[in-house]
């Protein structure tokens, strides 16, 4: 019944740290970016969804963007992770770990992993 | 700009359709988006990209609806706007341009109404004052015609009375000019009483031809000028403000049917002792005499309906212009003839009285024309009060219809507005991108 809506929702949510996860390796123009996460299967929905979250990172001071006119090229808006991008993409990746292995424990009907309870409480 | 992807006519369609989705987002970020894809489109696509390949690339951005949404979920302070719908807008324009179209419909159609029956209000006054003016000469002429009978119609016409005959021609004539036109729209009592009037008034050739050819009395000339045509006229008159809401325009239509009541009682007397003085002998038979009293009661009568119905100004107007010597001596001559004639009917009427018929008629007229004076001004005060009516309806119809205008432009700006906002960020739009190009390059 989720189905689509529900991993619509997932991926909504996890984009932010991959895009972040991407330019912590190097900036990264527009088109670069969308084709790296279409690369990963099944992350991107539509290529232009990634856009207005690009805004909504810079928005919120994890990247910043700035014209590069490289020779021989064309003019392009590159974006660059910050500091602040840094952290929060360290923090989401211990968050992640956690979350993923919660979620498919209770998926799966494993036992609940000891301390997630702690965790849960920590934050 | 030539070579570009963004010159393919699916990426115009693309961009335009964004441009009108993102219409309510924050210029800034309708603007940085729009960036956006043009750059992953310019950088996906080369100048010479296929319909196919474009249509490929444009579904995989997804569709510019999806865009848009997904740009305003991330727009944090300003919160996104949810577009406004097609219906919600039509909502918007649709319910205040009903209600004004309503209202304001209402309200012109009121005036409009209202313009109309003021409209017929000043033609019947008009009419009016024609009709008043026909009654008077049409006394004229019954008065003068039951001396000529009671001389016996000895000789030609006199002079007199074939200018009175002429007198009430022209007013007829007049009557009938302004009758033209009345009838759908008024009130049925109004047009039933000019219909009557109009059909006496052919009858008047009939009633001059068969006075010379046949032997009537002066009583019944008396009788057939007043019963057929003057009271159709007066009676007219009367009820011609029957359609009005004005009380004003009514308060003095009533004041003038009086006052051509007592005017029609003082000429019929003027006519019965004229005719009466005029006869060989001079005589005022007991049959004459009787119907003299009853004028002068019923005179007595409609004069007392004049004070009920006029104001002091009208009443103090009429005492002061029906009086003076003549108005005087016509009394004292009307009192003495009746004396005389009561006493001893046989012996003429100018033995020992000092009457005579041309004496009376000008004294009795004099009274007559004084009291005409007071109804002329009634009957120009009811023209006056409809001409200002309908002027006053035609100026608020006019005003009606200008704030309607008004009110409807306001409608067509105010729905305007929004699509005319766009246009006007788009182009703001368009030269920042402009102004970017020329940077880079």
């Amino acid at each position: 019944m989720a189905g689509e809506g529900g991993l619509t929702e997932l991926r909504r949510g996890v984009l932010g740290p991959c895009v972040l996860a991407l330019l912590e390796l190097r900036p990264r123009f527009g088109l670069e970016l969308v084709r790296d996460l279409a690369a990963a299967d099944g992350l991107l929905t539509s290529d232009g969804t990634v856009y207005p979250l690009l805004s909504r990172l810079r928005d919120a001071g994890l990247v910043t963007s700035e014209w590069r006119d490289d020779e021989g090229e064309r003019a392009r808006r590159y974006y660059s992770i910050t500091e602040a991008g840094r952290q929060s993409l360290t923090a989401f990746r211990a968050d992640w770990a956690w979350f993923s292995a919660t979620v498919g424990g209770v998926l799966n009907h494993a036992a609940v992993p000891a301390g997630a309870e702690e965790k849960g409480g920590h934050r | 700009m030539s070579g570009t992807v963004l010159d393919h006519w699916l990426v115009r369609g693309y961009l335009r359709e964004l441009d009108t989705v993102t219409r309510d987002l924050p210029a800034a970020q309708a603007r940085e988006l729009r960036e956006q894809i043009t750059a992953h489109l310019d950088d996906a696509l080369g100048p010479d990209a296929g319909d196919y390949e474009v249509a490929a690339t444009l579904s995989r951005l997804g569709s510019p609806a999806d865009l848009a949404a997904e740009a305003g979920a991330a727009s944090g302070s300003s919160g996104p706007r949810p577009a406004l719908g097609g219906w919600r807008l039509a909502t918007l324009i649709a319910v205040p341009a009903v209600i004004a179209a309503v209202f304001g419909g209402q309200q012109i159609s009121s005036d409009a109404s209202n313009a109309v029956t003021f409209g017929r209000d000043q033609h019947l006054a008009q009419l009016n004052a024609a009709v008043v003016r026909l009654a008077q000469n049409l006394e004229d002429e019954r008065d003068l015609s039951a001396g000529y009978v009671a001389r016996g119609k000895a000789g030609p016409v006199p002079v007199t009375l074939a200018d009175a005959r002429t007198a009430t021609d022209a007013a007829a004539r007049a009557v009938q000019a302004d009758a033209a036109g009345v009838g759908a729209g008024y009130q049925p009592g109004t047009t039933q009483d000019l219909k009557s009037l109009l059909t006496s008034l052919t009858d008047l050739g009939e009633i001059r031809s068969t006075m010379s050819s046949r032997a009537w009395p002066a009583s019944q000339v008396i009788q057939v000028y007043t019963d057929n045509i003057i009271g159709p006229a007066i009676t007219f008159s009367a009820a011609v403000g029957a359609g009005t809401d004005d009380t004003r325009l009514q308060g003095t239509v009533t004041t003038l049917a009086t006052l051509l009541a007592v005017e029609n009682d003082m000429s019929v007397q003027r006519a019965v002792l004229y005719a009466a003085l005029s006869a060989q002998p001079p005589r005022l038979l007991p049959v004459d005499l009787t119907s003299l009293s009853q004028v002068a009661q019923q005179q007595q009568a409609d004069q007392a309906a004049f004070d009920a119905s006029a104001d002091t100004a009208e009443q103090q107007f009429f005492s002061n212009t029906v009086s003076g010597r003549a108005v005087d001596s016509a009394s004292v001559q009307e009192t003495l003839a009746e004396a005389a004639a009561a006493a001893k009917p046989s012996a003429p009427l100018t033995r020992n009285t000092g009457l005579d018929a041309a004496t009376w008629y000008s004294d009795m007229s004099t009274t007559i024309d004084d009291t005409r004076e007071v109804a002329d001004q009634a009957a120009g005060q009811i023209t006056a009060r409809a001409d200002i009516l309908k002027s006053n309806a035609t100026s608020r119809l006019l005003l009606t219809s200008i704030i309607a205008l008004l009110l409807l432009v306001l409608l067509i700006v105010t729905a305007l507005a929004r699509p005319l906002r766009k246009l006007v960020n788009q182009i703001g739009r368009r030269s920042v991108i402009l102004g970017k190009g020329l940077e880079w390059r």
